[in-house]
Formats: structure tokens, C-alpha cells, sequence
């Protein structure tokens, strides 16, 4: 296959994949696209399959349904060394006999660059990680974080029609993490190379990613923009995997406007997935974002709680407050004003903060 | 230096106590053999002829490089499969490729004797066939007889070595290779290979030595055409008794095991390519594509029928009567028979040289218990020394190697020289033997022990000891029970390499108290169907001996890997 010149039709597609794993299903129907120029986040708990997910798109493993296509074109057939897919590996796998400039220079000489234009290929792809200095270097001498940029650079040289990261930040530090996600996006733009990153961290989803698809139970529960996404989760597993932790059962009094009627009152509720409406009567499940912290009712929304502070957490730029709202029902909320245990407090949300999810 | 020494924390200074019994093992029992085969060569004024020399020579290293490199190109191939997929019966293949590693050579050669031999199945099937009495299929006494042999014998090596580092080898770095454009083919040259350039190299030189000094092999299945050096200092000695000529030929023969020796001992603790630390078993699967499967299929065929057929054909010769013996007359009653191990347990004096088989398995299995003490005793306590004072393991170490890569007819021959009035009279001093063996051994026994020794870390010994363990105790409650496993590893090592050992016994051994590979090998060179058949059933029963004592082995070893 060519290699990468930022081709506007150039995308990649996933359909059915199935695949079990000792005779346990760990893929049960996975479905994307990666569209042109897009970075894709794989979001999911460790062994939830999204490293098989890359390997069989790499062509390493063959799912026992499903298929994948490039531009349209069955990939089946296709060995894993004439997809020109780029894959950086969790541990990075980099050849321990060869040198740095060996190493990135690999997959042009698979390709049987001439060795000058290997030379300058190189060069341009040590700069790109800024480890120009390092040529030479064995590749076992290297720090974590070395490593990590010429895995990159490795995958990167030989300019592959679409680039897979697995979890290719999960073996350093935290500082160093954040440091180079930054930088990870930076490039990932600048190449313009599609992408599909996997990660099960949350924060370098949100750095790293356009769009987001999380993978639950061997299939995508949800595929968005990263920042829909976070704000409007389509299922109760979704929000509590992205951390969120207030929920409310409730039955549906009224659809449109969204009204429920739960232990707390009655909300209007926001439907995040307006083409699938809910039907009067039904019970839904209401998430509760933790926000809207005030100390008088504000009616210009129109949703209204009250409840006492149980617990006040300082939490760096933030306090994390504990509310009990009745007898039996607490929730977490966030203020940036100091508060103080068994202050009475009230929360004000919008239609937009009360997320109704399907069960 | 008391007891209590030897347990655990209890070393004070040099550990002299561990390392001195080994030495003076050596110092008597090998420096001064060889200064003596020295000694004899200077006093000595035997007709010497250069031809003797440079042809044995020749020959030696011309047949071990052909040997070896045919033992790569078979031994590869299976190492790629063993690391690589899983399969029915994997784990019996794997044990039954160890298997012909430990035989004694005598029982090697007559396996090949029973299936290729003059007498042996394919050529009296052959001949029955043919209506002819003259053994179409020539084997025996030939040069492809003695590398046939040396695969069969050395294989374990490559498949061991090579394939537990390609096990090692993190499958993710082939996987990058191909994602990065190499195919498989590529990915192996440009990748796999360099890695396991140094474990290709160690098996290499590891057969090669095997192969250099092969004695038993070239012996019994390449007949008198073909003498390696090892052959040629036991011709010398024995039948032509020039002792000069035989000790310039021991002298030229130690000096290639040594430097051999030397060169293998810095390639293999020279191990610097990292190989990433993966899990039990990754890396591995079923045999997928079609290509794969017929992989897998050829080699295990190829492995059956070099490694397995010999041996089934030994056993099936052991209970088969095929042929008329010496002295019988007219129609022969062929069929199953037990009559070559009833006959094994008669005795029928008729000569003076006659000794009944079942003297030989009692001498067998006397020395290799006698080995088996001697060795592991001596090899363990150099295993401690070795993990208190490294310092002596630098100097020791290749020391100790040196019987093991000197060879056993280069032993052998140096005690019939060496100890040769009483009170140690080679012929009458039956120690002798199992002591010639416990030095081939201890290399063996001190590889096995040192690394459950040396993994076992100092705090363990402290904490013990805070809590109120004596030093005994902590030998008794922490380490033994962390090194038990090895330990009797190394002794069932020591047993089955006492059990099998030729080159020195054929010396050292008085002709009235043979071992068994003694007895096999001069039943194997008599006329007659009872004495083939007999020397059959005594391989037979060696074979079932290292059968278990394998089994044994990889048993422990399997439990030492699965960590309970």
C-alpha cells in the first residue's frame, strides 16, 4: 500500500469485529470509522480488548468475524507488513541489537528506501521528537521517555496511512505523561496522519483525542467528540467509567419538555440522544452533574435541590462537598467557594446538567 | 571448620571448608592423571608418526563442523516450533527430544544398530523382501552413521538453548518488525536471528564440543574407517600401547577442549542482548494458517523418526527373536520373546572374560549411586563458595570445567597411567570409577544448584535469623527447602550421567567388573543372535532408566517454573 500524503479520502473502517479470548467473547460487534486527518481515542478498562482491536486492524491477529477496510478496500488478504499501518506498542518493542537511527530507519528499509534518502528520512523524524542527538545512541541506553520518542519517530518515518498507539504513555511518569501528551498532540496534528489512540486514562483522552469511542463489554457504548462525550454521556456505565458518581432513578412524567419525577422531585432532564425520545411512564436514570452550588435558589433554571454538607474535601483549585439531600440520598458536588460541614447549601441546575440516560 | 559451617550464615572467612574437597578432588584425580600422561609422553620413546596426528586431527574437526552446522540446520527449525506454538503432545516431544541427550551413547549406537544395523529391522525386512541373505541398506561403519548419530545425540542442545531464548524473545518485536513492512521471512533474517545470534552460538559451540570429543558414537557406528582424536587415544593406548603417541594426542586434544572450553564459558555468561521479560506462555499458540501446520507437522515427523524410531526399534529388538543363534540348527522360531532378559539374569561362566549381565547392572548402579553422593556433595558445597566468595568462582569455575571438556578417554587414560600401584591400582580400586564419573558431574551438579542458590536473597537468611532461627535452622527451614527442587535435579543428573558413561569406564573398569554401557558394547561386538539380543534388552532397560530420570527432571524443572 502507498504511503501517507494527507489524502482527503483516506479512512479507515471497522465493522462487526468479533473475537473471543479462551473461548470467553472478548470483541462482541465493534463498529468506527477514523476519518481523515482525525485522531480516535479507544477508551476502555484494561482487558477490555482495545489493544486486540489494533492488532487485528495491524492484521497480527485475525478476528473470527468482522472486517476491516481501508478506503473501502477489504483488508483481509492483506499481510501485516503491506498494510503500511504504523503500531507503537505499550512497551514500545524496540530492536535491542540495532541502534537508534537503526531502529527509525527500519521500516524504510523494509520498503527499500535508498540510503540516503533513509539518511534524511531519518533525520527528519528524530527531529520530530526532538532526539536528534540520539542517533547513534543504543536503544537499551535510553530512559523511559527516550524510548517512548523513538518508538514514535519509528512508527512515524516510514509516513503510514494510519498510525495506532497503544497505551503509548502508560509506562512513564506522571509528569512526564502530561509533558509529552501535549507534545503527543502537537505532532499527531502536524502530520496529520490518522490516528487511533488507546488509553484507559481519561485525561489523556480528553489532551489526545477529536473524537472518543468507549469501549465497554467487548463493544463501543459510545462514539462522539471527545467534549460531547464528557458532557453528555449516553449510558449510566459511560458516566460512571468517565467518573461520574451522582445518580438518580426516576419514571418519565412528561417528554417534552424532558420531565421525571424522582426521590428528589421533579427534574426537567435533558435527552442527549434526541433521535431515540423516551416514552411516558418509562423509568429512566437521571445524572446529576456535580455543579450549580449556591446558597439561595436561583429561578432562572429550573431545576432546584437543597441538603446539608456533610463532608468538605479540598481538592487543589476546588472542594469536593458531600450533600445529603434527604434521609437516604447523597451526592457529591463541586465549589469553588470554601464550605463547611453542616451548612446548608442548594443546587441549581439547567436542563443541560440533567442528564437522562437509557438503562 | 565444624558443621555448622556449611549451613547458611554461618560462613566466616575464606570458606575453605566448601571449596578444598572439590580442589583436591581435582588436583588428585585430574591434574595429577594429566601430569602423568605428561610425564609418559617425555620418558616415553614410542615411534612417533605425524600422520597419526594430522589425520585424526583432521578428521576430528572436519566431522564435528559438518556435525554441527547439520545439527543447527535440523535443530532450528524445531526450536522456532517448540517456542513458538502449542500443540498435542507438545510437552511429550519436548521430553522425548531430552531423552536421547542423557543416553549413553552405547545404547544411541545400538539403536541405530537395531533399525539400520546388518541385524537390524529395516535390513532384515529388507532382506526378506529381497529373498536375499546380504543387508542391502548399508549404515553401520559409515560417515553419515557418525552425523545421523550426532544430531540425534545433540539436537536437545539447540532445541534447549535456542528455544528457550526465542521463548524469551518478546513476540511483540516481531509483530513491530512486520507492522514496520518486513515479512515473516524478513522479519526472522533481520530481526530474530540477530537476537538470537548469542544462544545460537553457545548451542553451536556446545555441540561442537560434544562433537570434537565424541568417542562412543565413532566407535560403535563408524567401525574402523573413522577415528576422531578420542578414538585414537584409545587405540593408541589400548591395542597398539604406545602411550607416547597417546599422550601427545591427549595433549593436542586438551588443548582444542580447552580453548574451546574458554571461548564457550565467555560467550555464554557474556549475555548482553536484553531479553525483555514476558509471561509464562505468551507468545505462543495453535498453529493457525495452513503453512504453519505443516510446519509444525514436518518437524515433529522429522523429530519422530530420528529421535523416537531408534529407540522403539531397540525396545522391539529387546523382545524379538528374529534370527538363529550361534550353533542353531535348521528352522529358526521367530516371534516375541523374553529369553534376552531371562538369559540376562544366568549365569553361564564358560570364559574367563565372561561376566554375566546382571554383575554389570549391579556395578552400574553401585558407581552411579557412589557418583551421585560424591558429585552432588562436592558440587554443592562449590555452589556455596561460589555464592559467598565470588572471587573463587572466577578462578574455580573453568577448573572445575576441565574434566568435563577434557573428555572421558582423556581421563580414562590418565588414571590407568596415573594409578597404577596399589594402594589405588586402576583395575582393582573400584572408586576409581565413580569418582572419574563425579568429575564429569560436578560441572553439571554446581550449573544446577548455584542459580537456587544464589537466588535465594540475603535478607531471607537475615530475617530468619531475627526471628530466632539458629543458623542449622535456617538451612534446614529456609534454604533447603528453596534449593531441594535443584538439588535433587543435580542428583538424578549425576545418576544418569554415572549410569551412561562410557569413554572412562571403557578404561578404567576392570574387565571383570563391567558397567552396563561396558557390557552392552562388547555383547554389540560379539557374533550371535543371543548376544545382540541381550545387549538389546540391557539398552533397553538403560533406555527406561533415563526415560525416568527425564521425566524427573523436566517434572521438577516444571514445577520450579510454574513457581509453587
Amino acid at each position: 500500500m502507498q504511503e501517507h500524503k494527507g489524502n482527503k479520502m483516506e479512512n479507515l473502517e471497522v465493522v462487526g469485529l468479533y473475537k473471543e479470548y479462551e473461548n470467553e467473547p472478548l470483541l462482541t460487534g465493534v463498529n468506527f470509522r477514523v476519518e481523515p486527518g482525525e485522531t480516535l481515542c479507544l477508551l476502555g478498562r484494561s482487558g477490555s480488548g482495545k489493544s486486540t482491536i489494533l492488532r487485528i486492524i495491524a492484521g497480527i491477529e485475525k478476528p473470527d468475524a468482522g472486517k476491516v477496510f481501508w478506503n473501502g478496500k477489504d483488508l483481509v488478504e492483506v499481510p501485516t507488513f503491506k498494510r503500511n499501518f504504523g503500531l507503537m506498542f505499550q512497551d514500545y518493542a524496540l530492536f535491542p541489537h540495532l541502534t537508534v537511527a537503526e531502529n527509525v530507519g527500519f521500516g524504510l528499509k523494509m520498503r527499500g528506501v535508498s540510503k540516503s534518502e533513509m539518511v534524511k528520512k531519518v533525520r527528519e523524524a528524530l527531529e520530530q521528537v526532538n532526539m536528534s542527538s540520539f542517533s547513534e545512541r543504543r536503544v537499551t541506553d535510553l530512559s523511559g521517555g527516550e524510548q517512548q520518542r523513538i518508538a514514535l519517530a519509528r512508527a512515524l518515518a516510514p509516513r503510514p496511512l494510519l498510525l495506532m498507539l497503544d497505551e503509548p504513555l502508560a509506562a512513564l511518569d506522571r509528569a512526564l505523561r502530561v509533558e509529552l501528551q501535549e507534545e503527543l498532540r502537537d505532532l499527531l496534528k502536524k502530520t496529520g496522519i490518522p490516528a487511533i489512540y488507546v488509553t484507559h486514562d481519561q485525561e489523556e483522552a480528553i489532551v489526545v483525542s477529536d473524537r472518543l469511542a468507549l469501549l465497554n463489554d467487548g463493544r463501543i457504548v459510545q462514539c462522539d467528540q471527545t467534549e460531547k462525550v464528557f458532557q453528555f454521556p449516553s449510558t449510566r456505565w459511560a458516566a460512571s467509567f468517565l467518573g461520574m458518581t451522582n445518580f438518580i432513578p426516576g419514571t418519565v412524567i412528561e417528554t417534552y419538555p424532558l420531565r421525571v419525577r424522582t426521590d428528589c422531585g421533579i427534574f426537567e432532564a435533558w435527552n442527549p440522544a434526541p433521535g431515540h425520545p423516551f416514552s411516558v411512564d418509562s423509568p429512566v436514570t437521571l445524572l446529576i452533574k456535580p455543579k450549580g452550588v449556591g446558597f439561595a435558589a436561583d429561578l432562572s433554571v429550573p431545576n432546584h435541590l437543597s441538603g446539608l454538607i456533610n463532608r468538605v474535601q479540598f481538592r487543589g483549585d476546588h472542594y469536593r462537598l458531600q450533600v445529603k439531600l434527604n434521609s437516604y440520598v447523597e451526592m457529591e458536588f463541586s465549589s469553588t467557594v470554601e464550605c463547611i460541614a453542616g451548612q446548608k447549601i442548594f443546587i441549581n441546575l439547567a436542563p443541560q446538567d440533567v442528564i437522562a440516560l437509557k438503562e | 571448620m565444624n558443621r555448622i559451617d556449611l549451613r547458611g550464615i554461618g560462613f566466616k572467612d575464606s570458606g575453605i571448608a566448601l571449596w578444598l574437597f572439590p580442589l583436591l578432588l581435582l588436583l588428585v584425580f585430574f591434574f595429577f592423571p594429566m601430569g602423568s600422561i605428561m610425564a609418559v609422553m617425555f620418558s616415553r620413546t614410542d615411534i612417533i608418526d605425524l600422520g597419526q596426528i594430522w589425520h585424526p586431527l583432521g578428521f576430528t574437526v572436519g566431522q564435528a563442523v559438518l556435525s554441527t552446522i547439520l545439527t543447527l540446520v535440523a535443530g532450528l527449525p524445531a526450536a522456532f516450533v517448540f517456542s513458538r506454538f502449542n500443540f498435542p503432545a507438545k510437552g511429550f516431544m519436548r521430553t522425548l527430544t531430552m531423552l536421547p541427550f542423557i543416553l549413553p551413547t552405547v545404547v544411541t549406537a545400538a539403536g541405530f544398530n537395531a533399525l539400520l544395523g546388518p541385524r537390524g529391522w529395516i535390513n532384515l525386512a529388507l532382506m526378506d523382501l529381497l529373498e536375499t541373505s546380504i543387508p542391502p541398506v548399508t549404515f553401520l561403519n559409515t560417515f553419515t552413521a557418525i552425523l545421523v548419530a550426532h544430531i540425534f545425540y545433540n539436537i536437545a542442545i539447540v532445541i534447549r538453548v535456542v528455544g528457550s531464548a526465542w521463548a524469551q524473545l518478546d513476540p511483540r518485536l516481531e509483530e513491530s518488525a512486520q507492522v514496520l513492512g518486513a515479512s515473516p521471512l524478513r522479519g526472522l533474517r533481520e530481526v530474530i536471528l540477530p537476537l538470537l545470534k548469542r544462544p545460537i552460538l553457545v548451542s553451536a559451540l556446545l555441540v561442537f564440543l560434544f562433537d570434537f570429543t565424541s568417542f562412543g558414537v565413532v566407535l560403535m557406528l563408524g567401525g574402523p574407517g573413522f577415528a576422531t582424536l578420542e578414538v585414537s587415544i584409545y587405540t593408541q593406548a589400548l591395542s597398539l600401547l604406545n602411550l607416547r603417541m597417546a599422550g601427545i594426542l591427549t595433549l593436542l586434544q586438551l588443548t582444542c577442549t580447552i580453548g574451546i572450553t574458554i571461548f564457550y564459558t565467555k560467550v555464554s555468561s557474556n549475555q548482553t542482548v536484553p531479553l525483555f521479560p514476558r509471561l509464562q506462555g505468551e507468545g505462543t499458540h495453535l498453529p493457525r494458517t495452513w503453512v504453519q501446520k505443516v510446519i509444525v507437522l514436518i518437524v515433529m515427523l522429522f523429530l519422530f523418526l530420528l529421535q523416537v524410531l531408534p529407540l522403539c526399534a531397540l525396545a522391539a529388538r529387546s523382545i524379538s527373536r528374529l534370527e538363529a543363534d550361534r550353533g542353531e540348527r535348521g528352522e529358526v522360531k521367530t516371534g516375541l520373546t523374553l529369553d534376552f532378559y531371562q538369559e540376562l539374569f544366568i549365569n553361564r561362566q564358560q570364559s574367563y572374560f565372561y561376566v554375566p549381565p546382571v554383575r554389570a547392572m549391579i556395578n552400574s548402579l553401585f558407581y552411579a549411586g557412589v557418583t551421585m553422593v560424591i558429585s552432588t556433595a562436592a558440587g554443592t558445597m562449590l555452589a556455596y563458595a561460589f555464592v559467598k566468595k565470588p572471587w573463587i568462582k572466577r578462578w574455580l569455575d573453568p577448573l572445575i570445567m576441565l574434566p568435563f571438556g577434557a573428555s572421558a578417554v582423556t581421563l580414562g587414560l590418565g588414571f590407568i597411567v596415573a594409578f597404577n600401584r596399589p594402594p589405588i591400582e586402576a583395575g582393582s580400586f573400584p572408586m576409581l570409577v565413580p569418582i572419574a564419573h563425579s568429575l564429569i558431574a560436578m560441572p553439571f551438579v554446581m550449573r544446577t544448584v548455584h542459580p537456587a542458590i544464589s537466588s535465594i536473597p540475603e535478607s531471607l537468611r537475615q530475617s530468619a535469623a531475627v526471628l530466632g532461627a539458629s543458623p542449622r535452622q535456617v538451612w534446614r527451614h529456609v534454604e533447603m527447602p528453596i534449593i531441594r527442587r535443584a538439588f535433587i535435579a543435580s542428583a538424578v543428573f549425576a545418576f544418569t550421567i554415572s549410569l551412561g558413561e562410557f569413554g572412562a569406564t571403557s578404561f578404567i573398569a576392570s574387565p571383570k567388573n563391567p558397567t552396563l554401557p561396558v557390557a552392552i558394547y562388547r555383547y554389540l561386538s560379539q557374533p550371535g543372535a543371543m548376544n545382540y539380543g541381550q545387549a538389546m534388552a540391557m539398552a533397553t532397560i538403560l533406555i527406561v532408566i533415563c526415560g525416568i530420570s527425564v521425566w524427573l527432571l523436566e517434572k521438577l524443572q516444571g514445577e520450579k517454573y510454574a513457581g509453587t
